[in-house]
């Protein structure tokens, strides 16, 4: 526990402060790094020039080059001047910026990574690059990165980092003296020997996969580029051979248009079958130790190693086709940084039944193992249903109007099919109710449960001490019915995985916002 | 160190209530001069609106060959709307802020028309900036920034001195790790 309650002193008021600078080389580094860009144009601009013989034109080519070249000297040196670093008793200071300043504070306990860098100039300056990393997301950029420190002075840096460190673990990789290596080394292993088989897909939940998975976009590209083919190779004189009057006349007609649209269906159904056979063909999901592997595909075959503890989420896709026959797919959301384990969104097992979800997850993430086919999920309240319907279904009968407005223009009028579109109100409406149908949330002591449903009908497990912070927003119209969004937010890949449950009763997500503090869990 | 106001020390007692006897609202406001840095920003961010539906219109006149105050309407209401914006805005903005820093966890309330309410306990938290910008600069304002596996997170328009020891106070608290 804390001694201490959030009152520690401000050990740095500046004058205290024994502030370091990058090594000078910085400033040649940084002149060449600001030139670079500068060089193709020139050489452009040069080569363009040597053709005629013009005094004045020499001239105020060499000028706009001294003058560009004055300039980024000066920045390299501004740049360099404004960017300080400090270590402080607990924590890593950094201060940069000239006309936005920014004042960085890193506890050394949350460093990740520390890396050094030589490119060729660096080395012929005597000085290395450091990159220091924390876990905190942001796309693969580091936190610190010291362009220019000399290599002893850099290696000495280095050590003295990983010490601070070292006291303390870190949280998002709870593992003693974790370094940025630890990550590769495991799963070279894991290249060698496989592990146990845990679970491996079988012909007829690959097929099932493929005629559930409801995915059209291949089809769709195929008949695109067919389009294409059709009018860039078939000759001119082919098309003029075609009956025009007898197609248009045919498409008036109702069961030639039935016919087409029913072809159609089924030429993409069966894409969407091939295109999950060559994906999922032969899914193997092994553990081996701390790391899960996952193998699969026909042609490519693609493998993942995931360390077990890495694992924040993990999320049960029942798709609209899929739920009926009672199966699911099975993905994770895993923590990574730039240069180690790249983490995540991925698929642990594509295709199996719902009920057999929670014996796979005990063998591969015990942490996760919760019974999601009966599970006792708060209901949202009854006044929350509109919110559900009403705004989908404006949107999309707005759309549908756009549409209806399209073909009357296209059609000089409006046949009877143009009012097809219409259906797709009444879809939405029933989506919307059965949204609100499946959404839910459950707590207990180990893990949060939120229940939500797109088309698919997707449940989130994650442990309470993997969120990263959580929130709740209301709208105007939420708050008249004293309704609030919940949203939480893990650790994934670069930029987080955030989940939301829409519409819940504002008195349940004040309990939720309450209850979801780490602190109380680990007190119990 | 700065003295702090009463309203910004997270006593103990604070968070033993915040945890057993339901969520309280955070108590802590911007600093007021927030009102001001947020109003020269609009007031440019007005121009900038006014000129891009200026040219727009200017566009739209040629093309469909319409009246000249057409122009002059969608420039004039485009002006209006963001002006007011940012003249009623800030002071709204300011009064719906509140944030509070914990012993166990940072509190944020905001937002005009969505209200929001984020809550980042100090275990997650990575690192801190305080960053200041040129119109803050001129009202000896900063911000404090604090990072979290999944995303940053913003508490604006804090004096200086606040910010620093905001930020301060986060680092010294995010280290504690949790034996979670």
């Amino acid at each position: 526990m804390i001694s201490d309650p959030g009152l520690a002193p401000a050990q740095d008021s500046p004058d205290a402060v024994a502030w370091q600078r990058a090594h000078p080389a910085f400033m040649v580094t940084a002149l060449l790094r600001n030139l670079r860009g500068f060089i193709l144009p020139f050489a452009l601009v040069a080569i363009g020039n040597s053709g005629r013989e013009s005094r004045t034109g020499t001239l105020i080519f060499l000028g706009i080059s001294a003058v560009v070249i004055l300039l980024s000297g000066i920045g390299s040196v501004v740049q360099w001047w404004f960017y300080r670093y400090a270590l402080m008793p607990d924590r890593l200071l950094v201060h940069s910026g000239i006309i936005f300043k920014q004042e960085r504070a890193i506890p050394y306990q949350r460093i990740q990574t520390v890396d050094l860098e030589e490119a060729p100039l660096d080395r012929l300056l005597g000085v290395a690059r450091m990159k220091i990393e924390t876990a905190a997301g942001g796309g693969g950029e580091s936190e610190v990165e010291l362009k220019a420190v000399r290599r002893g002075a850099a290696l000495a840096l280095r050590e003295q980092l990983l010490m601070a460190r070292q006291t303390v673990q870190g949280d998002v990789a709870p593992e003693p003296g974790a370094t940025g290596q630890d990550d590769e080394t495991p799963a070279t292993r894991v290249m060698e020997s496989s592990g146990e088989l845990v679970r491996k897909l079988s012909l007829g939940e690959l097929l099932l996969a493929g005629a559930t998975s409801g995915t059209i976009g291949p089809a769709a590209a195929i008949i695109g580029v067919g389009i294409q083919f059709a009018d860039d190779i078939v000759p001119q004189a082919w098309w003029n051979r075609v009956p025009w009057d007898q197609v248009t006349g045919a498409s008036r007609n109702l069961s030639v248009i039935a016919g087409v649209v029913i072809v159609i269906a089924v030429f993409a159904w069966l894409v969407a079958i091939a295109g999950t056979v060559l994906t999922y063909y032969g899914f193997e999901l092994r553990r081996d130790g701390e790391h899960l592997v996952v193998q699969y595909g026909l042609l490519d075959r693609r493998r993942t190693t995931i360390p077990i503890r890495r694992i924040q989420a993990i999320r049960i896709e029942e798709g609209l086709l899929r739920q009926p026959f009672g199966y699911a797919a099975v993905r994770y959301e895993s923590a990574g940084r730039a240069g180690a384990a790249e983490g995540g969104s991925g698929t642990l097992f594509p295709m199996m039944p719902r009920n057999a979800v929670r014996d796979l997850l005990a063998i591969t993430a015990p942490e996760f193992a919760v019974d999601v086919d009966r599970p006792q999920f708060q209901r949202l309240p009854r006044r929350s249903l509109p919110r559900y319907i009403v705004a989908d279904s404006i949107s999309s009968l707005l759309v549908v109007v756009l549409i209806m407005v399209g073909i009357r223009f296209w059609q000089d009028g409006l046949p009877w099919w143009g009012y097809l579109p219409l259906l797709w109100v009444p879809i939405v409406v029933v989506l919307g109710w059965l949204s609100f149908r499946d959404a839910g949330w459950k707590l207990d002591e180990r893990v949060l449960m939120l229940r939500t449903r797109g088309a698919a009908r997707s449940t989130l497990v994650t442990p309470r001490r993997r969120i990263q912070y959580r929130q709740t927003t209301a709208n105007p119209l939420q708050r008249r019915a004293d309704l609030v969004t919940l949203q939480i937010a893990v650790a994934s890949g670069g930029f987080g995985g955030h989940y939301a449950l829409r519409h819940i009763d504002a008195a349940d997500g004040r309990t939720l916002l309450l209850a979801l503090n780490p602190r109380l869990t680990s007190a119990r | 160190m700065q003295p702090l106001g009463e309203t910004t020390v997270p006593t103990p007692d604070a968070a033993v209530r915040a945890s057993n006897h339901g969520l309280m609202q955070p108590r802590e406001k911007l600093d007021p001069r927030a009102k001001r840095v947020w109003m020269l920003g609009d007031l440019f961010g007005a121009v900038v609106f006014g000129l891009v539906a200026f040219a727009i219109a200017f566009v739209a006149r040629w093309v469909f060959e319409l009246h000249w105050a057409w122009v002059v309407v969608a420039t004039g209401v485009v002006l209006a709307l963001s002006l007011t914006w940012a003249i009623v805005s800030p002071s709204i903005r300011y009064e719906q802020w509140r944030f509070e820093i914990r012993e166990d966890e940072v509190d944020l309330l905001h937002g005009l028309v969505v209200r929001t309410r984020q809550i980042v306990p100090m275990s997650r938290i990575q690192h801190v900036d305080t960053t200041r910008g040129p119109i803050q600069r001129r009202y000896g304002l900063a911000s404090v920034v604090f990072y979290t596996a999944a995303g940053g997170m913003t508490i604006p328009e804090l004096s200086d001195e606040r910010a620093a020891s905001v930020r301060d106070q986060i680092a010294a608290l995010a280290k504690v790790h949790d034996d979670l």
